[in-house]
């Protein structure tokens, strides 16, 4: 995405005002530079390196005698790796294409249609990506297991000869669309909201019927649009870790790629080798689809498709508008609604088995011992305060960070400014679940007391979203004209003075919910982190995972509860504290 | 010296290869209000950016009010913070999250200034250009003509020595702008502040400048009073930009004292002067203003320098104005009167003249298509 955002920014013709840069300006760019390169390039380094040593890492211990291919030897080879990729084929090819088929209806219902309460769905359509992969795996499982998942006890009352099974490869690939077709959806609407609608008119002027016009000539122009959305959300289910965990690995031994990555590094006999050639497959394949996507970007002319958003047309759909309402809603209450009260459910419960589906309504049974259970665990306890702490400095550095990357890329002519936006749009390419493998072996190897602190976790978050936070640190300096600024210089103030008086409180909006966001992501996502937590510096994304493999069921569904809340939290402070909006 | 801004050989250009600013001399007298007039492309924003400090150029120097702000040779760059100028953007650039009041006082506020001071100033200058009760309203809410007077006042407020305006009308609707245009002089008059205003509105240019400044790629083309931009171009460039109705092409065929005389090729006979000397057979292009030609009914009395014969071909009501489509000979010449009422019929005849001093020849090159 910001790769092919580049793309499109208008050429620059006027030089910014800063035109004579002390040493201090240089030594900066040459900061920036440095932290780019130890958050990104390094740890991007060791994995390659990782992949063809077969000596595990440890500390200071660069040895090239253990080189070999023996890795890559291993993917070609054996038989569990072929069985992972093909699952992760199956599941991914399978979800991308649940997810671009209900983002496409979405994104048509609330860019063209008349489809009522419009900005309720704009919102609703985007909720699940607030909660983490993991929960929603979570929340499936216990509807969709195969004898005891609540589906299946309620078809079993019913009479009804069937069984739904969710820990299969179409179970996982639709509960993964499901949960990634917000993702689409945003990747998605941009485009259809800055059709110009005067395209369409014309068709209808021409005679062109409804039906025609969208195959003649909408989605002709959006399919490039289409089509390197369905290639992003593609290569993020490749590196899906949460949803093909619970419902697969953990039940039936079914093997994926970045599962197997996890029980590379996590059971005996551990192989970083093979992990890390894992890691360097999938990233070369995020790489090859994002290269794929920017090129379709750069050689798609966007004379038809420009930069401002139109009042869009409004489509008279009559009826079947409700009909659209109708299946809005259904996705609303089977993606987000169920999932939510099936982990509450789980949560107020001891016994998470039930013989039908009348004992799992009785309320009699709920408790909240495990809630009590969990808060008196000190584990527990410090896991919240870590997330908490993490969540902040994440998004503290993030924006500091990005803030004055973008100021540099956009506001500046130093020399660099080309690295510094290279270099920080490379996580793109990287699955967040590789993240921590490369961290491990970056910090491992460097012994400078950041591996098993909490700061590696803070770094791994901040190194993983500089691009998604660098993106709008950029989109807002450019709409802040530049002679704003300027007629600040002419008035005499001096750099700091423009940038407190006039750059911070024009950019508030834009810094204000990049915050939240990145609080967010530091909260919810576990891929980053996955690797590089210990007792003492435990988040609540990774305790959810450790109390499930430990069996706690329970436990996992109110360490989740508590983290959706926090998230929960961030919004609602987002929305009327801070008065902004975020978009994930 | 009584030149306030002095401008010597300045260059700037944005990457390898053609200049967009290139050698560029001028000077503006104190109190002066100097027009810098170009198409689109021809440095005139570039060349006021360099001088608010906004841009370095490679080579030149920069002199306000005896101060070298800009010296590429002795790397002597003030910056502009420090240069103390008003400056009003042609986006404006108010501040949307100040008040208006909070707007204008931000150069005051800088500088350091009494609040008492700073307050009997704002009401002073927003009083003048009729701000009256805006001073708590939000800069984001304002119209066209109200931000551009905001913006005018800011950069007026704490009066510095240079004002530059960067095609400030641009924004506003045409009957604003013709109306703010004379306020703006009159404004500029009595605060008695050295002006440079970018525009490439000619009739702009003609209204407001003392002197005009018409620059094209890069370069200066004249530096003259407004009537003597209109009536004596210095360079074809300058006679079809400023939209000079009549260009001929022609040969000289001889000099009589200062005067050269050419014949058309359609075969008219024209006197003129040229800025260099052209010799007999030199292909030239003559050129005069339709408003400039005398017409009268019937034929001429007696032959005279430019004095021709000429047969009506069609009138043209454009307003205020008449236009005339005239045939000396096989030549077609084109004349505006400025009478609402047209005084010839098409197909009457008629005489038609102009003094050689309004009619120039230049030499017929490449830049005949520069417009």
């Amino acid at each position: 995405m910001t790769l092919a955002n580049d793309k499109r920014r208008p050429r620059r013709h006027w030089w910014p005002p800063r035109l004579r840069y002390g040493a201090s300006a240089y030594v900066a760019v040459a900061f920036l530079g440095a932290v780019l390169l130890l958050l990104i390039a390094y740890p991007i380094g060791l994995l390659l390196y990782g992949s063809i040593s077969k000596t595990p890492p440890q500390a200071l211990v660069f040895s090239f005698d253990n080189i070999t291919l023996q890795g890559f030897a291993t993917i070609v080879t054996s038989e569990t790796m072929h069985g992972a990729m093909a699952n992760t084929l199956l599941v991914s090819f399978g979800g991308a294409a649940i997810a671009l088929v209900i983002s496409l209806i979405f994104v048509w219902a609330v860019g063209r249609t008349n489809v009522p309460l419009k900005a309720f769905i704009g919102i609703a359509a985007i909720t699940p990506l607030f909660v983490s992969e993991l929960v929603v795996g979570i929340a499936w499982s216990k509807l969709g297991y195969s004898y005891s998942g609540l589906i299946n006890i309620a078809l079993r009352d019913l009479n009804l000869p069937f069984v739904v099974n969710f820990s299969s490869i179409p179970g996982i690939a639709l509960v993964l669309g499901l949960y990634y077709a917000p993702y689409v959806y945003l990747l998605m609407i941009a485009a259809f909201r800055n059709l110009d609608p005067s395209l369409e008119e014309v068709a209808a002027t021409c005679g062109a019927g409804t039906l025609y016009t969208v195959r003649r000539v909408v989605l002709p122009l959006m399919s490039y649009a289409i089509v390197s959305a369905a290639i992003m959300v593609f290569v993020h289910l490749l590196s899906s870790y949460g949803i093909p965990y619970v419902l697969g690995s953990s039940i039936t031994r079914m093997d994926f790629m970045t599962t197997y990555l996890y029980s590379l590094l996590h059971r005996a006999p551990t192989d970083y080798q093979l992990a890390s050639t894992i890691g360097v497959l999938l990233t070369s394949v995020t790489l090859a689809a994002v290269l794929i996507q920017a090129r379709l970007f750069a050689s798609r002319s966007h004379a038809t498709i420009v930069g401002r958003a139109y009042q869009p047309r409004v489509l008279d759909i009559g009826r079947w508008r409700y009909v659209l309402l109708a299946f809005v809603f259904a996705y609303i209450i089977i993606a987000v609604v169920l999932p939510y009260i099936v982990l509450v459910s789980m949560a107020f419960r001891q016994t998470q088995f039930f013989m039908h589906f009348v004992d799992w309504l009785n309320p009699s049974t709920l408790t909240i011992a495990n809630f009590t259970r969990v808060l008196a665990n000190p584990l527990m306890v410090r896991s919240i305060g870590n997330t908490l702490t993490v969540g902040v400095l994440v998004a503290v550095i993030g924006l500091v960070l990005c803030f004055i990357l973008g100021y540099v890329i956009e506001r500046t002519r130093l020399p660099g400014r080309a690295f510094l936006q290279t270099v920080s749009s490379i996580p793109v390419a990287i699955p967040s679940i590789i993240v921590g493998v490369a961290f491990l072996w970056a910090w491992i190897m460097l012994p400078v007391g950041l591996y098993g602190t909490i700061w590696i976790l803070v770094f791994a978050f901040v190194a993983r979203h500089v691009p998604d936070g660098l993106r709008p640190v950029s989109a807002t300096l450019r709409q802040i004209h530049e002679e704003l600024e300027e007629a600040a210089y002419v008035c005499g103030a001096s750099w700091g003075r423009t940038a407190v008086r006039i750059l911070a409180p024009l950019a508030r909006g834009g810094v204000l919910s990049l915050v939240i966001l990145l609080f967010i992501y530091a909260v919810r996502e576990l891929g980053p982190v996955l690797f590089l937590t210990n007792q003492q510096t435990q988040v609540m994304a990774v305790q959810v995972l450790a109390s499930w493999e430990q069996g706690d069921v329970a436990g996992a569904t109110v360490v989740a509860l508590l983290q959706s809340s926090i998230l929960i939290g961030a919004l609602v402070i987002a929305r009327f504290v801070f008065k902004v909006r975020v978009t994930p | 010296m009584s030149y306030e801004l002095v401008i010597q050989n300045l260059s700037k250009s944005f990457s390898a290869g053609r200049p967009v600013v290139d050698d560029v001399s001028f000077g503006a007298e104190a109190g002066e209000f100097l027009v810098l007039l170009g198409p689109s492309g021809c440095g005139k924003t570039t060349t006021m950016r360099c001088i608010a400090g906004l841009e370095r150029p490679e080579g030149g120097r920069i002199t306000i009010h005896d101060t070298v702000v800009t010296d590429a040779e002795s790397r002597r760059f003030v910056p502009t913070q420090r240069r103390q100028i008003g400056m009003v953007f042609q986006s404006y650039a108010i501040w949307p999250h100040l008040t208006v009041a909070e707007n204008i006082s931000f150069p005051l506020e800088v500088r350091r200034l009494p609040r008492q001071t700073i307050r009997e100033k704002v009401e002073g200058i927003m009083a003048t250009l009729q701000l009256g009760e805006l001073g708590s309203r939000p800069a984001s809410r304002l119209s066209g003509g109200q931000q551009q007077r905001v913006a005018l006042a800011r950069a007026l407020v704490y009066e510095p020595r240079l004002l530059l305006l960067d095609e400030p009308l641009s924004n506003l609707d045409a009957t604003l702008r013709a109306r703010v245009r004379f306020e703006l002089k009159d404004l500029q008059r009595r605060a008695g502040v050295t002006t440079v205003y970018v525009t490439h509105d000619q009739s702009e240019a003609v209204v407001l400048g003392d002197r005009v400044l018409v620059m094209s790629t890069g370069r200066v083309e004249q530096l003259s009073s407004p009537a003597e931009m209109y009536n004596r171009p210095a360079t074809l460039f300058v006679a079809t930009f400023t939209g000079v109705e009549n260009l001929l092409p022609g040969t000289v065929i001889g000099t009589e004292g200062l005067t050269t005389v050419v014949r058309t090729d359609e075969g008219l006979t024209v006197r003129g002067r040229a800025s260099e000397s052209l010799p007999t057979g030199s292909k030239v292009v003559v050129s005069f203003r339709g408003s400039n030609v005398r017409l009268a009914t019937g034929t001429p009395p007696s032959p005279g320098v430019n004095v021709w014969d000429v047969a009506v071909e069609s009138v043209t009501f454009l307003g205020v104005q008449n236009r005339y489509a005239l045939r000396a000979g096989a030549q077609q010449i084109v004349t505006i009167d400025a009478t609402s009422v047209a005084a010839l019929e098409a197909s009457s005849r008629a005489s038609a003249s102009i003094p050689h001093e309004l009619v120039s020849v230049f030499a017929s090159a490449s830049s005949a298509d520069a417009t």
